[in-house]
């Protein structure tokens, strides 16, 4: 056999008559095979020769592996009786039709192009007319295509198109051209050889489609254990980071040298990243290098929320011709990276981060199948991601009611501390059968003892109605001067031992105010009691009131030490305490005013003073007098 | 004040277990704190009543008592900022006078925060006033 000069690959459209493209694959053109096997000079032994051909071209099908060795076999005996000049074999897999040119020595390319032509057109003739039987496998050149052939030295040239059939569907063609016209014999002998070649090839496809499918049900089934492993992993720990590492490791064992994920933490807007690497690609870049060199695909990712891989597989299926073209083609972001995939991470819609892998080595590329699997993994990243954020939450809410508990038990024990000392003092002192006789002073901390535990206990029940958003306004209209001066002498006995002077300032009329008394006191209650924790002795503490429209704005004014401008925005949150001054309350007070103000529909904000301290202000729409109240109370 | 003394101060034949002693109360809640004088005076003692750390320092040098009693959350410095204060002075001028701690934090490692931190005595809010009397009595024998 004559070794065969290889061709590149080459790719190029070509029209079917009917129904769909098919993408022709020109594998390569071949010198015909040198005549080997018993020798047919004599044309009286022709027959016997050929039937001879026919027995080892039968063998020779029997161990088929490869189309192209065996028709190369086949054809070095086929022309010891046939003087061949050119071969041609279409054979289409999956609308791809591969096509295989022998030729015969001194044969010209545009000759060999003629061959060609003539092939595909007979082919897409054929493969288009499905009903086509075995019997027409025969066409006469003049129909299908109008060529002229130069005559060479070896004379005129014919050719005999056979299609491959298998259960009456053409799959393919193999055309034979010889230097000398076909005679009976001629094509009952090649009739024969296509026949058991096309079967043979059939029974090779079949092969090797059972084949594939093993490779593929072994891959489904490796990848299944692979995600199996993984959920395995990301169950294994609450401490999802701890989790995603061992992922991570997992994932660089099986399918990458890189391997990044990227998550946003919604509450602390800042993302998460675990960056694993092989120790490949640890020889070649650090986890720092890896992340940014893939910085602007994970963030397109994130963006659009569309996975994305590199290379891109329809770009290339152009590269060949690209690169045969001399077009440079577009490098990824680094060189050491050769291919990659990114995923997004998605929750309830929501675009929530990425997950990506890299190869340092172009052993394979990312396809499909990495998608899928990689959405796959991320689908069980998110859900380990959000049970431990569910897990993490919990946590928070339950150190917060411990911390809670405690605070409430402290600030319980102090009244009651008072209430105790005095009360058994005087049950214990007095002689049997002495009328006892009580200290105004003492009564009256008695009294402010018992007012302190029922505020804390109000308290806990409003956080409790506005956590549950059910917070009760029963509004009524009250002129805004007696309930400032009711506020005022409510907190005035606290401020008694620390000399702090409570004011109110009413700077205009003011119209009356559509509220519920009882609410508004608690608002102007916490915050007073708030400012006079915070004030130092003998200051002043103003309340100050003022109408802008359809809004009343009341002010809440200390010289206290004044908050930090970056607490300013939490000041509202539940359980929030002023920083390193240690715990003075339950840090429910201004949660509270917050909750109570808004459900009457205003707002509460505080600002720190030019000099010295903070003001807390709030407004509360005006009531009309017009309106009832009752019917705006419900 | 002679009314208020006649009503609620017992007659002079009953114990005064805490005649003549000078204790040192240090609370930010003013009636916690007129509730311990109210209690520790009527059992004789003379007492030093203030509001913060700064002022029971002050007066401790002053008055050198024979006991502190102290709450430990307070604004500002706290009880135990008071103990490490008193026991930075010199013995002679009253470094090692023995305190008691008197505190709505009732936990056991509240307790031992308390006696490491130099405190003798450990009371929890609330308290019967006889408790009270009896740990100060205890404390100074």
């Amino acid at each position: 056999m004559v070794p065969r000069k290889q061709e590149p690959e080459m790719r190029s459209k070509r029209p079917r008559p009917r129904e769909k493209t098919i993408m022709i694959e020109e594998r390569y053109t071949t010198d015909l095979p040198t005549a080997v096997g018993p020798s047919s000079s004599e044309p009286k032994q022709l027959s016997w020769s050929r039937l001879d051909h026919l027995c080892s071209i039968t063998k020779l099908l029997v161990n088929f592996e490869s189309a192209d060795d065996t028709l190369s076999a086949v054809l070095a005996m086929v022309s010891n009786t046939l003087p061949l000049r050119s071969t041609v074999l279409i054979d289409e897999i999956d609308d791809q039709a591969q096509v295989s040119v022998w030729k015969a020595p001194g044969v010209s390319e545009e000759a060999l192009q003629t061959a060609r032509n003539h092939a595909a057109t007979a082919y897409a003739y054929l493969a288009g007319s499905r009903s086509i039987s075995g019997k027409n496998a025969h066409f006469a050149r003049e129909k299908l295509v109008d060529f002229r052939l130069e005559k060479t030295s070896r004379g005129g040239e014919n050719f005999i198109v056979i299609p491959l059939v298998v259960n009456r569907s053409v799959y393919g063609v193999l055309q034979l051209e010889c230097t000398t016209v076909f005679n009976e014999s001629d094509l009952a002998f090649v009739n024969a050889i296509a026949n058991q070649f096309a079967i043979a090839l059939d029974r090779h496809k079949a092969k090797h489609r059972e084949l594939d499918a093993r490779v593929e049900a072994e891959a489904a089934e490796r990848r299944m254990a692979f995600l199996a492993e993984s959920r395995r992993l990301l169950a294994s720990t609450l401490d999802y980071q701890a989790a995603w590492t061992n992922m991570g490791q997992l994932v660089i064992s099986r399918i990458a040298d890189i391997c990044i994920i990227d998550i946003m933490e919604s509450d602390r807007w800042s993302a998460d990243r675990i960056c694993v690497l092989s120790p490949a690609a640890k020889e070649l870049v650090t986890a720092r290098e890896a992340a940014s060199a893939l910085a602007n695909t994970m963030s397109t990712v994130l963006k659009t929320g569309a996975s994305c891989v590199y290379p891109d597989p329809v770009a290339l299926s152009l590269k060949s011709n690209a690169a045969r073209a001399g077009v440079q083609e577009s490098a990824a972001s680094a060189d050491f990276i050769k291919s990659y995939a990114c995923v997004p991470l998605l929750f309830e819609g929501m675009t929530i981060g990425s997950l990506t892998v890299a190869r340092t080595r172009s052993v394979t590329i990312y396809g499909d199948v990495d998608l899928s699997i990689l959405h796959d993994l991320g689908i069980c990243l998110v859900m380990s991601f959000n049970r431990a954020r569910l897990y993490r939450t919990a946590v928070e809410a339950i150190r917060n009611r411990d911390g809670l508990l405690g605070i409430v038990a402290h600030d319980l024990r102090a009244p009651l501390t008072v209430i105790m000392g005095f009360t058994n003092v005087f049950l214990t002192n007095g002689r049997p059968g002495e009328r006892l006789s009580c200290d105004p002073e003492h009564i009256g901390a008695i009294h402010r003892a018992a007012t302190q535990m029922n505020r804390l206990i109000e308290d806990l029940l409003s956080t409790a109605s506005i956590e549950a958003k059910h917070v009760l306004i029963e509004r009524h209209l009250n002129a805004v001067g007696p309930l400032i001066n009711e506020a005022l002498e409510r907190m005035r006995p606290l401020t008694s031992a620390s000399k702090i002077e409570l004011r109110s300032e009413l700077l205009d009329y003011i119209s009356p105010i559509l509220v519920d008394r009882e609410r508004i006191m608690q608002v102007f209650t916490n915050l007073i009691d708030n400012a006079i924790k915070f004030s130092p002795r003998a200051s002043v503490i103003t309340v100050k009131v003022e109408q802008s429209g359809n809004e009343v704005q009341f002010s809440v004014e200390d010289s206290g030490p004044g908050i930090a401008e970056d607490q300013l925005p939490h000041i509202f949150d539940r359980f929030w305490q002023v920083p390193g001054t240690g715990k003075k309350g339950t840090g429910l007070g201004l949660f509270i005013v917050k909750g109570i103000v808004e459900a009457h529909g205003g707002r509460v904000w505080a600002e720190k003073n030019v000099g010295v301290g903070t003001t807390f202000r709030f407004t509360v729409p005006a009531g009309k007098s017009d309106i009832n109240p009752f019917t705006l109370g419900e | 004040m002679t009314d208020r003394e006649a009503s609620t101060t017992p007659p002079n034949d009953y114990h005064r277990p805490l005649e003549d002693r000078r204790i040192l109360i240090v609370e930010d809640d003013s009636d916690t704190l007129q509730m311990l004088k109210f209690v520790l005076e009527q059992n004789g003692a003379d007492v030093v009543a203030t509001d913060t750390v700064k002022a029971a320092l002050e007066q401790f040098e002053r008055q050198r008592p024979d006991v502190i009693l102290a709450d430990i959350a307070m604004p500002d410095l706290n009880g135990y900022a008071l103990i490490a204060e008193v026991r930075r002075i010199d013995a002679e001028r009253g470094g090692h006078t023995k305190a008691i701690a008197v505190t709505a934090f009732s936990t056991e490692r509240d307790r031992q925060l308390a006696e490491s931190s130099g405190f003798k005595g450990y009371i929890t809010k609330p308290f019967d006033p006889r408790v009270l009397v009896e740990t100060v009595v205890q404390l100074i024998q």
